[in-house]
């Protein structure tokens, strides 16, 4: 799949691939974490109590901003050969009926994250462990934002394939 | 409606939205979606919400950016390309010789890392070169190198067995012993190959001109100094796990350290390394995890429909011995393999196979075992064998995907061969974890 013009891109468009790079970072800080852990393990006994957690929280984060971020590069496993090999016109509609079900998909998601991210505010859920820090809260959240940003970037692939830009 | 009706509905709608080319995870998501609402009204979207969301939270789950950052790391510094060149020495008169040395560099390489692709990419850019200079032949080559490329995932450690493990509820220790011996299988068959061809006919694999060959064994050892930083790495990685030091998550992390130090120390580390690494790691990310939250809603909203009870009734309530299910079960896998990536498959049919395995009272380590065997099958099988095309994205340009594929097939029958061998004698897979926990 050949890459888009980086100029024919809007502002969601850069905001998913500006967010996804920053956050791409995440991934060493998790990485600076564990190797915090295991010196302070292994060298001076004294396990932390919430390493552990903020790393999964914040692998986690990074997942939820990568979907937008491979949605943005159209990077998403799936089979191209059938549509490939269609007349343009039928490719041309069934990318948008793609892209239809695509938001169909992330809206019900987005629906069911608010429900329980609503619900996690009510309370502020905390981890309930001896950090007791608020990530359930925030990463419900984020599954929220994460997922309002791909149904933007979706949107977006879909004007321009309906623009006939694609 | 009736499950059984619902089964043959959703496995319809879901073959149908693939071939139109929606992507995998938007796929199973969508279908999830419908179904759930159809059946449950709105409440389902925050269940399947929160389905997702604890399997965001899973702790074994940041091992698989650790090892896909590892990866790209490794891809991007010269440790490869120093490996194979220090394994190519070796190769002396022997015939065959260097698709042999290959073949050692790719498994040193799988226990490094827990993907597919890099590696053959790799192989592809620096040995395929040499062999087809020495003048073996195309299949030979090509074969040896998406075969032992593929291992990456077969031998420890590797992200199939994480995902796996994840899916099935298996200790991931646990598949990292019992995959050890069964990839060693599929490696030893692989060398039988090349060397019984090459044997018969020299004319395959000529061994490299002497004047290439006069290097004092001092001069060979001399080779692998730079890579006993990366071994290390490797080896500490493994043997972290294994000993329970440290948990796999952990491990991965320590690897990404360890192969940052390695590549500060040979003064290959830069910023735009770092930068495309993440990058990458990001995006692949992005591809698996979306993946399987999209599989695990469809599994999530099946789960509630008594999908897996009614698969389950239905293959133990069939008259037939167990061991034909399971080659009915292998049989599927191969067959999804043709035209489906791993991650896809694992997530659709693993949640459904293992409890029926369970129910027969097989071991769920021994059925991932095989699974990531079938998975094997599935990187080099036409039309979709992912290893064909990430070798044909370095090789030459004379040689065609025809020949690649051509090249590939004595090495999936010799991936069956394993197959069934681990599949008649379940020892090869058990017997090392069963040593090693009693």
């Amino acid at each position: 799949m050949s890459r888009r013009n980086e100029t024919q891109d809007g502002w969601v468009d850069l905001t998913t691939r500006v967010l996804g790079e920053k956050a791409s970072f995440v991934f060493l800080v998790a990485v600076a974490l564990t190797f915090y852990e295991v010196v302070l393990r292994y060298f001076f006994n004294a396990p932390t109590t919430w390493v552990h957690e903020i790393s999964v929280a914040l692998t986690a984060s990074a997942f939820i901003i990568a979907g937008s971020y491979t949605l943005q590069r159209q990077d998403h496993i799936r089979i191209s050969l059938v549509l490939d090999s269609l007349p343009q016109p039928l490719r041309h509609r069934l990318n948008v009926v793609n892209l239809v079900l695509t938001i169909y998909f992330l809206a019900a998601l987005g629906y069911g994250a608010a429900l329980q991210a609503g619900k996690a505010i009510a309370v502020v859920e905390r981890t309930g462990t001896a950090s007791n820090l608020p990530l359930p809260v925030t990463l419900k959240s984020l599954l929220v934002a994460g997922v309002v940003l791909m149904i933007l970037q979706a949107a977006a692939h879909l004007r321009r394939t309906v623009g006939g830009r694609s | 409606m009736d499950i059984g009706l619902l089964t043959l509905v959703i496995v319809c709608a879901m073959a149908v939205l693939l071939v139109m080319g929606l992507p995998l995870a938007f796929v199973t998501g969508a279908v999830a979606v419908t179904v759930g609402l159809i059946e449950f009204g709105p409440n389902v979207l925050g269940l399947i919400a929160s389905r997702i969301y604890s399997f965001m939270n899973e702790y074994v789950l940041v091992a698989v950016p650790m090892f896909i950052l590892m990866a790209s790391l490794m891809e991007r510094t010269g440790v490869a390309r120093e490996l194979y060149r220090a394994m190519y020495v070796w190769a002396g008169g022997l015939r065959g010789g260097l698709a042999v040395q290959t073949l050692f560099a790719a498994i040193i390489m799988a226990a490094m890392t827990g993907i597919i692709g890099g590696e053959i990419v790799l192989l592809g850019m620096i040995a395929l070169p040499q062999m087809l200079r020495l003048g073996y032949q195309k299949n030979i080559a090509i074969g040896t190198i998406c075969a032992g490329g593929s291992l990456g995932t077969m031998i420890p450690p590797s992200i199939v067995l994480i995902i796996y493990g994840l899916t099935a509820n298996v200790a991931i220790g646990d598949l990292f012993l019992a995959t050890i011996l069964p990839g060693f299988l599929l490696s030893g068959l692989y060398l039988g190959y090349i060397l019984v061809r090459c044997a018969l006919d020299p004319a395959l694999g000529p061994p490299a001109p002497p004047e290439e060959r006069c290097m004092t064994f001092g001069q060979k050892l001399a080779l692998f100094k730079n890579l006993v930083l990366p071994l290390m790495v490797a080896g500490s990685v493994l043997g972290s796990i294994y000993s329970g030091i440290a948990s796999v998550s952990e491990a991965a992390g320590m690897g990404v350290v360890g192969t940052l130090a390695a590549a500060l120390v040979r003064r290959e580390l830069s910023w735009k390394v770092v930068r495309e690494s993440v990058l990458q790691t990001m995006n692949t990310c992005g591809m698996l995890l979306w993946l399987t939250f999209g599989a695990t809603a469809l599994i999530g909203v099946y789960n509630l429909l008594g999908g897996t009870m009614f698969v389950r009734s239905v293959v133990t309530g069939l008259e037939v011995a167990p061991i034909v299910l399971i080659l009915v079960m292998m049989g599927i896998l191969i067959v999804m393999g043709l035209f489906m990536d791993w991650v896809g498959i694992l997530l659709l049919t693993v949640p459904i196979f293992v409890p029926v395995i369970v129910a027969l009272g097989y071991d769920p380590v021994w059925f991932g075992v095989l699974f990531c065997m079938n998975m094997q099958v599935s990187y080099l099988s036409p039309p979709f064998g992912p290893a064909a095309f990430y070798l044909k994205g370095v090789a030459p340009p004379d040689i065609s995907l025809q020949d690649i594929f051509a090249g590939l097939w004595p090495f999936i029958i010799l991936q069956l061969i394993g197959l069934m061998l681990v599949l008649t004698l379940p020892e090869i897979a058990l017997w090392l974890p069963r040593l090693v926990y009693g």
